[in-house]
């Protein structure tokens, strides 16, 4: 069983990209020595790493319909039947897989060591989320309180208007409300920028490697079902037709998973940097924002926003409505 | 049902999402840019190793807008990004002559990539405010924008460490999502 490891999964990050540049036409050597690589143990393969050339990812299941420019509605309707029929074919195909590999009839392509960085991937995305939804839930509940700091503040300051004799009472507990509002401003203001930049990792930065990892999940299924199409077709006389066919349509299906294997590599490295980076950035804000303004230290909270160059809004715009939550 | 109420809601009142993708070569300004539009302030930045990612919002469209670093060897980064893009931006250091081929290279190359076909293009003329600068008329002759053929295209004058220009981009790609 041959293991070829690509240069990419060697690769520990970007820094490292930097020095060299990846080559596609070295790998590409790679891709024909794997075709006939049988598995030795039938549930677990190492994967031999080959990266096409082509850059786009078509996706095998929806077939694209063809540029119609003729006006020969006879070959549109074939061409539709064609397409309508490669794609029952492939469904089914890999939905058969799908069964198979659920009830342990058929072999499936295990990466572990990607497949746990996978998981663990997940697993970041489940945990952030919950610290968004708390944090979340902070912010709401401390707007709250600064509104009603607010209202409290300007209550006193009426009642020390009108009753001159606990005028001075009313007057400085209005003057520590107003205060508090203040101050209970700037930290909203830090906490809304927290929110929104944890929002954008858990849902944009995270999410798109794992939009890549379904692609090559579902990658993997399609080629490993036409692999078993393949094997099915061994034992016979090769040279058939049929078996032809199924070699060209499994070293199609092979590159494609391929490539998408070397793009969720890499897309997972950097992911890691960008989400060390970010979440180094915005936890340092966190905790000197919300450390200054309960140790009462508004000098530090002024200084921590100037810092992370956020603008505390006006009032009424500080806190976004329901709606746009 | 309650999802499908929510997502009536969210149709109704929700913002809408615009994924933008911001490339161009090392040093045209991408990152300066994109702080710009998120904070309103210029942030000191360091070369773009990696991605910075971003959600800005304006006119009620929420832009996730990717600046992926363009120094010459990290290039090979951009790809991995162009999926379910709607609109690309691409910035150009107006005052760098002598690298306006390569920048229009760049520009070609991921004009023909498949997955963004249907994304419309950008270009920030940057750093309008060097003496030496060229103009956004010049910068469309430099990059062969009248040649495009099935894009919707344009370009703008910026200059990010003023704002200048921004927000009219945004207008623009707000207007092309709209259509």
């Amino acid at each position: 069983m041959s293991q070829l490891k690509s240069s990419a999964s060697e690769r520990t990050s970007i820094h490292d990209m930097l020095k060299e540049t990846p080559s596609n036409e070295n790998r590409s050597s790679n891709v024909v020595a794997a075709v006939e690589t049988k598995p030795a143990c039938p549930y677990s393969r190492s994967v031999p790493t080959g990266l096409s050339a082509c850059t786009s990812s078509p996706a095998i299941l929806t077939p694209t319909a063809p540029t119609q420019n003729d006006d020969a509605t006879i070959m549109k309707t074939s061409s539709r039947i064609e397409n309508l029929k490669n794609w029952s074919i492939s469904t089914y195909k890999c939905t058969k897989q799908l069964m198979f590999e659920k009830l342990g009839k058929s072999s499936r392509t295990v990466d572990t060591e990607l497949e746990a960085q996978i998981e663990q991937l997940r697993e970041t995305q489940r945990k952030y989320s919950n610290i968004l939804r708390l944090s979340r839930a902070l912010t709401s509940h401390f707007y709250h309180v600064v509104q009603t700091q607010h209202a409290l503040g300007e209550a006193f300051s009426e009642l020390a208007q009108k009753s001159p004799e606990l005028q001075e009472e009313f007057l400085y507990n209005s003057e520590t409300q107003r205060n508090l509002t203040k101050n209970g401003e700037t930290l909203l203001g830090a906490l809304n920028f927290f929110t929104s930049s944890v929002n954008t990792l858990c849902n944009k930065t995270i999410e798109d490697t794992l939009q890549s990892v379904r692609q090559y999940e579902a990658a993997r299924i399609e080629y490993d079902a036409y692999r078993t199409d393949l094997e099915s077709l061994m034992p016979k006389a090769d040279g058939t037709v049929d078996f032809d066919e199924a070699q060209k349509s499994f070293e199609m299906h092979r590159q494609n998973f391929m490539k998408l294997r070397t793009e969720v590599t890499i897309k997972m490295k950097f992911l890691d940097e960008n989400r060390i980076k970010v979440m180094h950035k915005q936890l340092l804000l966190f905790h000197n924002a919300i450390s200054a303004y309960f140790s009462g230290n508004q000098v530090a909270l002024e200084a921590t926003l100037k810092q992370f160059n956020i603008k505390v809004k006006t009032p009424n715009s500080a806190f976004p409505s329901w709606l746009e939550q | 049902m309650g999802l499908t109420i929510s997502s009536v809601l969210t149709r109704l009142f929700g913002k809408k999402q615009m994924r933008i993708l911001m490339v161009g070569l090392d040093a045209a300004g991408k990152t300066t840019i994109l702080y710009k539009l998120k904070l309103g302030e210029i942030v000191t930045t360091i070369p773009t190793i990696g991605f910075n990612v971003e959600t800005v919002e304006y006119k009620n469209i929420c832009f996730t807008v990717w600046d992926v670093g363009g120094q010459n060897k990290i290039r090979a980064l951009w790809r991995h990004y162009f999926q379910n893009t709607q609109g690309l931006i691409f910035v150009v250091d107006s005052n760098d002559r002598e690298r306006i081929s390569e920048a229009e290279d760049e520009l070609k190359n991921v004009l023909q990539e498949d997955e963004l076909r249907d994304a419309v293009l950008l270009v920030f003329a940057n750093k309008q405010d060097l003496p030496n600068a060229m103009t956004a008329a010049e910068l469309t002759d430099k990059l062969q924008l009248n040649e495009l053929r099935n894009r919707r295209w344009y370009i703008q004058a910026t200059c990010a460490t003023q704002g200048d220009g921004l927000y009219e981009g945004l207008d623009w790609l707000s207007n092309e999502l709209a259509k």
